[in-house]
């Protein structure tokens, strides 16, 4: 397995596209937390409250432990699209460049192809998430007034939460790849689904149709219910500061149907 | 030894039939020509035993074993085009060809000095003419010393100078005792380059066999002379004598396969005629193909 990963870290170490992406989705990471930091002090500097609540903005304790992992997680959780991107264009270049099929003549099975792309997802997924782990943990000791271990690690669960996340929207991002097969039409037909046909899907389900049950079924939407919105909590409404057992189940389902027709794509069709 | 086998190797698609009921054998150490027109089967019967193409039905074995990618690593192949990461230089798509082979790189070196690119191992591959390509593909091919090359149309959309150093490269190859298994809509390439040919049409077998039988029924002799006709009148008194045609400026004499050119030549100069010419021609694979497609026909 190690070796397959191998293969496909140095297929993506040698491209500018991995480090571009990878190094936009790092700088992101670390600029959200200071920006937001930021913002809050100018907004109370200047004596603006848009939160109607009794505090100061940067009173909000946003970056306290306990708090902190679900926000950064479900603020990050935007990110995936980075990491998706890197999967589409990984995959679409190697059936362009043919090169998909080069590896198989070259002695690889179509299954070790297979795993090397989805090893590779989650050794990157594991990376990725480690680096939010750190961020947490340097933010959380400059802006949290608690920092006893209890309280660090409470909530942590958000975590690997989130590398599920990651593992999941990057093999939805890849099987529209092996769908499709062309980087422009796959990352456009991706962004068209995830940022404007599925929302709206979701809005109708829950205030159209009344069927909110099923806009949770929905694939993006179920992927990233394993983190549930944090901020409502702080204008005082009930929310989930867990991983919603129900969701990480249906994520999970989903996560073998993903890994299940990644794999029906890749071994079972003429690799043409 | 075959090295290869193929059982009743078939492949549709949809409606149309690619390959059909296809039985090969490809013994170790010729080089095999699969002959046949554009669209006749070759490459999807080489996508086949080589992983990339399923099979409807049917199978194929190689080296007499069910096949496995690790029996793949065995074989080096070129499949339609060369297939390389095109901002990676040359160097580095052989280092991961060599990972995916599972052989050390320290291969790399001697096979891009044999397919003569290491002065240019470090430039990207995208930057390379079809030519230099075609070669990598061949020195990748190479990588894990295999017993096995195959090549689909090598020298497709090459320049005279490309198509002859290809050849040149696959006949040392050839030298060298391995097995390789050609695939080329053309005669002539079949012909100068391999020692067994199959003839594939519409996905049919339609043919298999040496390229130079070596039991020849006669010899054909070329004779050209100043005085053509005495040459003629002494030529058909020549021992073994069977038939003659006769061309513009020269003869074309058919002689039992016993005669020698030099029994001829002898037997002209002891007539006093001098031979400005004497040519051994050989049955050509288009004869051979001709009269096979006519049989079929």
């Amino acid at each position: 397995m190690l070796r397959l990963i191998s293969i496909e870290f140095f297929k993506l170490r040698n491209t500018k596209f991995f480090w571009v992406l990878s190094g936009l989705f790092i700088v992101v990471l670390i600029a959200i937390p200071i920006s937001v930091k930021l913002f809050l002090d100018y907004l109370t500097s200047i004596g603006d409250n848009p939160f109607r609540i009794g505090i100061a903005p940067n009173q909000l304790p946003l970056f306290d432990f306990v708090d902190i992992w679900q926000n950064l997680t479900w603020t990050y959780s935007f990110l995936s699209i980075f990491l998706g991107f890197i999967a589409v264009i990984s995959v679409c270049n190697e059936f362009t460049y043919g090169t998909i099929k080069q590896n198989v003549i070259d002695g690889m099975s179509r299954r070790e192809l297979f795993l090397s792309k989805i090893g590779f997802v989650t050794v990157l997924s594991i990376v990725m998430s480690l680096a939010v782990g750190l961020v947490g943990l340097i933010t959380g000791f400059f802006l949290s007034p608690v920092k006893s271990l209890p309280f660090i690690l409470q909530n942590i669960e958000f975590l690997p939460a989130y590398t599920l996340h990651l593992i999941a929207f990057q093999l939805f991002c890849m099987i529209a790849a092996l769908i499709i097969k062309r980087p422009g039409i796959t990352l456009a037909g991706l962004m068209f689904y995830i940022y404007f046909l599925e929302p709206i899907l979701v809005a109708f389900m829950k205030y159209e149709w009344n069927i909110p049950f099923w806009a949770d079924l929905l694939p993006i939407k179920a992927i990233g219910n394993v983190i549930p919105l944090p901020f409502p909590k702080y204008v005082l409404m009930e929310t989930e500061t867990f991983v919603p057992l129900d969701h990480l189940g249906i994520h999970l389902l989903y996560l073998l149907i993903f890994w299940f027709v990644a794999d029906r794509l890749m071994v079972k069709r003429d690799l043409n | 030894m075959n090295v290869l086998e193929t059982h009743n190797l078939h492949k549709t698609y949809g409606r149309i039939t690619a390959v059909n009921q296809l039985n090969l054998n490809v013994k170790a150490g010729t080089v095999f020509g699969l002959l046949g027109p554009n669209g006749s089967g070759k490459t999807t019967t080489l996508g086949m035993i080589l992983g990339v193409t399923t099979p409807s039905s049917g199978g194929f074995s190689w080296f007499g074993k069910t096949p496995t990618h690790h029996q793949r690593k065995k074989v080096g192949a070129i499949l339609e085009k060369p297939n390389f990461y095109p901002t990676f230089s040359a160097y580095k798509n052989l280092v991961l060809a060599c990972k995916i082979k599972e052989v050390s790189s320290d291969r790399i070196h001697p096979v891009l000095e044999q397919v003569g690119l290491l002065d240019r191992k470090d430039d990207p591959f995208k930057t390379y003419s079809l030519g230099m390509k075609q070669r990598l593909a061949i020195g990748s091919a190479m990588l894990a010393n295999p017993d096995v090359l195959i090549f689909d149309e090598p020298t497709n959309g090459l320049d005279p100078k490309g198509i002859a150093e290809i050849r040149q490269l696959i006949l040392d190859i050839a030298e060298t005792g391995k097995t390789i298994i050609l695939a080329s809509h053309l005669l002539d390439e079949v012909q100068k380059v391999c020692s067994d040919f199959a003839i594939l049409r519409k996905g049919h077998l339609l043919h298999t066999g040496k390229v130079n039988p070596e039991q020849e029924e006669y010899i054909i002799l070329e004779i050209g002379a100043e005085d053509l006709g005495s040459a003629l009148e002494s030529v058909q008194r020549a021992p073994g004598y069977i038939s003659h045609k006769i061309l513009r400026d020269k003869l074309e004499v058919t002689f039992e396969t016993h005669i020698r050119p030099a029994d001829v030549n002898r037997h002209l100069a002891e007539s006093g005629i001098y031979a400005g010419h004497l040519n051994t021609i050989k049955k050509t694979l288009e004869q051979q193909f001709m009269e096979i497609v006519t049989n079929y026909a």
